[in-house]
């Protein structure tokens, strides 16, 4: 661990982890580029991992993303919990309770909305590296 | 006898930007009434993403479609060169 950074804001990345993962063969995380499959599976297509934070008391920051509409927020804790988001968790005062939401639609687009946050909400489109 | 065509690698394939709507990659957009937007719909077929990338920056098993930042105050550790993170 590096000492003397402050985290300042929490980078979610919206994940495909591919076909395979929704018969559950895709291990969520790698060490050196290689699969941990006794970590974690990914059961469903997309998920969301967090990149830029520590893993607090979860072993990685994730979420399933499911058909329909996901919530961010800390009025969502019980099922941001793998998130790192909830109000027992230092450092989340400035999310608001009912922040964002992602929504994975039935023809697979994803609908990033801010719900009128205080702070409003970034999103960040990776440049093509293929 | 010619040999037969090799399957193509995927870790090489150029992706045809003809094809592709290129217009939103490596942008930063700004959600929220301050910025005068809402809601961004994302075209997961539309960026592309090196999975090889992901793994080697941040462990993660698949392709980062794009990030949703939300501000914290969280004053605490971060883990260096952000892979193995696990432990």
């Amino acid at each position: 661990m590096k000492k003397g950074r402050f985290l300042k804001e929490k980078r979610i990345a919206i994940v495909d982890y591919g076909e395979a993962a929704t018969v559950g063969r895709t291990a969520l995380i790698t060490l050196n580029g290689k699969d941990l499959p006794g970590i974690g599976i990914a059961t469903t297509r997309y998920g969301l991992n967090g990149i830029n934070y520590g893993p607090g008391t979860h072993m990685v920051p994730f979420q399933a993303l499911r058909e329909g509409k996901t919530d961010l927020g800390r009025n969502h804790a019980g099922q941001n919990y793998g998130l790192g988001i909830s109000p027992q968790q230092d450092g989340n005062e400035l999310i608001s309770k009912q922040h964002a939401t992602v929504e994975l639609t039935k023809d697979g687009k994803i609908i990033v909305q801010d719900n009128s946050s205080t702070n409003g909400t970034k999103v960040l489109i990776p440049p093509q590296t293929m | 006898m010619n040999e037969p065509f090799p399957a193509p690698d995927p870790s090489t394939r150029q992706s045809d930007p003809m094809d592709r709507d290129t217009s939103m990659r490596g942008q930063s957009i700004n959600l929220g009434e301050a910025f005068g937007q809402s809601m961004l719909e994302i075209d997961p077929a539309q960026t592309l993403f090196d999975i090889h990338e992901a793994r080697r920056n941040y462990g993660v098993n698949g392709r980062i479609v794009a990030e949703i930042v939300l501000p914290t105050d969280e004053e605490g550790q971060v883990p260096e060169g952000k892979k193995n993170r696990y432990c």
